[in-house]
């Protein structure tokens, strides 16, 4: 264990040491395992470990629709814990704080990623050479409503960063394996234009959040939020069975599985982003954007996030904007419009 | 004075000459472009003083020695009130006015710098890195 007086940042060997020392503790209590579960997370497939049927129950609603058939051999496996529920015996927070200094520090080093998310209480150890990992929390049931919509994301980020992975704020919808990638800021009509293509036949990714990696966008969670204002423009939205909450803001939160199960789509190729802007306009309508004005669109809003150095996570999204063609999409109350437009670019 | 590029609370890319900017200390994000751009890119090189920095407006843009002297000042006062720059304290070093003639180079704008504040609540949320020893839990308890 590091040595208490330090603050200096510990080396390697200390790091390798505490992270072995917790792996080894993990694995004396793997009999507790209460359910295993096996989804596709990203392009790979983990098994998560759940110690009990709380932390079950929270985050796997968020993540059926991602969950694949036990008989595959997953590539990674992750024990999820909480110590309301269960007592492992992890470090005091004095040592865990110690060993903290970010990802990007640790995760060009030997094996292990180590991650404390104090606002989260939350720790998450990665062992990438044998795939592995723990996901600890320090109060489940005081976990943050959008960390219960968008459970476990930093497993996503700590599997994706180190190979050029980044989750981003928007929303893609799609067909035929093409996507089409919303980005802008809270209000300019994200959500209502990716549920109004769902419930126009197009496959959904997400709405709000999505992992990106390579040219492909994947899906982290099933729920979807949608400003109650905009229920009346999707009247074949059937709210009152999809409807399971409400955000703190007051949007509704909606379930998108297993209603739309076929449409949930795990990944998409992004070919072109969307940028969103409210008009009073009749038709919908597209202009070409800049990549400035697109990372502009895409990256002052996804850095909330990002548990990772925000320097790399800028420059994969100058990246992402730099390679796909973006447009100003000029949206309508016409949402049947604004949904053929979609299709079309699509498909261009 | 020596002026430095502030790097702890901020990210920054230059794409298609535009360099844009997000500030996670007060949440803005901002563009720089032209001439403005070009004095980043200096900067971006290591920390400059007035001098080096005038000198080299003279050598790219059609611009007079005192109309640059008073942009500069102006630009990077705003960049320091921004937290995008810093101030070093360095020996004055009294430099001669350069004349350079306006052969072959860009025309002039002033360097502005254009601000964005309308994702000021999203910025700052920023889950992780800061750590206040003097409020956590233990979670053996």
């Amino acid at each position: 264990m590091p040595n208490e007086s330090s603050l200096t940042t510990p080396s390697q060997f200390e790091i390798n040491n505490y992270c072995t020392e917790i792996f080894l503790k993990t694995d004396k209590i793997s009999t507790k395992i209460s359910t295993t579960v096996c989804y596709s997370i990203g392009n790979t497939t983990a098994n998560f470990n759940y110690f009990n049927t709380h932390a079950l129950n929270l985050f796997n609603p968020s993540l059926q629709h991602l969950v694949v058939d036990k008989s595959i051999s997953p590539e990674w496996a992750f024990h999820i814990l909480d110590s309301q529920h269960n007592r492992p015996t992890l470090p005091t927070i004095k040592s865990v704080e110690k060993l903290y200094r970010g990802v990007s520090e640790y995760e060009s080093k030997a094996n292990y990623c180590f991650q404390y998310l104090k606002q989260l209480d939350t720790v998450l150890i990665l062992d990438y050479k044998k795939k592995r990992g723990i996901w600890w929390s320090g109060s489940i049931t005081g976990i943050p409503e959008h960390e219960k919509i968008f459970p476990l994301r930093h497993i996503m980020q700590a599997i994706f960063h180190p190979i050029g992975g980044t989750i981003l704020h928007g929303a893609v919808v799609g067909k035929c394996g093409k996507g089409a990638f919303l980005v802008g800021k809270s209000g300019v009509g994200k959500s209502t234009t990716s549920i109004a293509c769902l419930t126009s036949g197009m496959d959904f990714i997400g709405d709000d959040q999505i992992l990106h990696y390579e040219d492909s966008a994947y899906s982290i969670s099933q729920f979807a939020k949608l400003n109650r204002k905009s229920h009346k423009l999707l009247p074949k939205l059937r709210i009152a069975e999809l409807n399971c909450g409400e955000t703190k803001e007051g949007k509704l939160i909606l379930s998108l599985f297993p209603f739309f199960k076929s449409q949930l789509a795990s990944s998409l190729k992004i070919v072109t982003i969307l940028i969103p802007t409210l008009t009073e306009n009749n038709l919908p309508s597209l202009s070409p954007c800049s990549p400035t004005d697109t990372l502009k669109a895409i990256a002052p809003s996804s850095f909330s996030q990002v548990f990772n150095n925000h320097q790399e996570e800028m420059s994969r999204m100058a990246k992402l904007a730099r390679a796909i063609p973006a447009y100003k999409l000029n949206i309508t109350q016409n949402l049947s419009a604004v949904v053929n437009l979609i299709d079309e670019i699509i498909n261009k | 004075m020596n002026y430095q590029i502030e790097p702890k609370a901020i990210v920054h890319e230059t794409i298609d000459s535009e360099v844009v900017i997000v500030n996670f200390a007060n949440g803005n994000y901002y563009s720089l472009i032209g001439v403005s751009a070009f004095i980043w890119e200096i900067l971006l090189t290591g920390p400059k003083t007035d001098e080096e920095i005038h000198s080299a407006l003279l050598r790219t843009y059609r611009v007079d020695d005192g109309t640059a002297k008073r942009d500069i000042s102006i630009f990077l006062t705003s960049l320091i009130t921004e937290g995008l720059i810093k101030k070093l304290e360095l020996k004055e070093n009294n430099l001669p006015t350069i004349h350079l003639e306006a052969v072959g180079k860009k025309s002039y704008h002033a360097p502005v710098i254009e601000i964005h504040s309308d994702m000021r609540e999203v910025i700052v949320l920023d889950p992780v890195h800061e750590i206040d020893y003097a409020d956590h839990k233990d979670p053996t308890n």
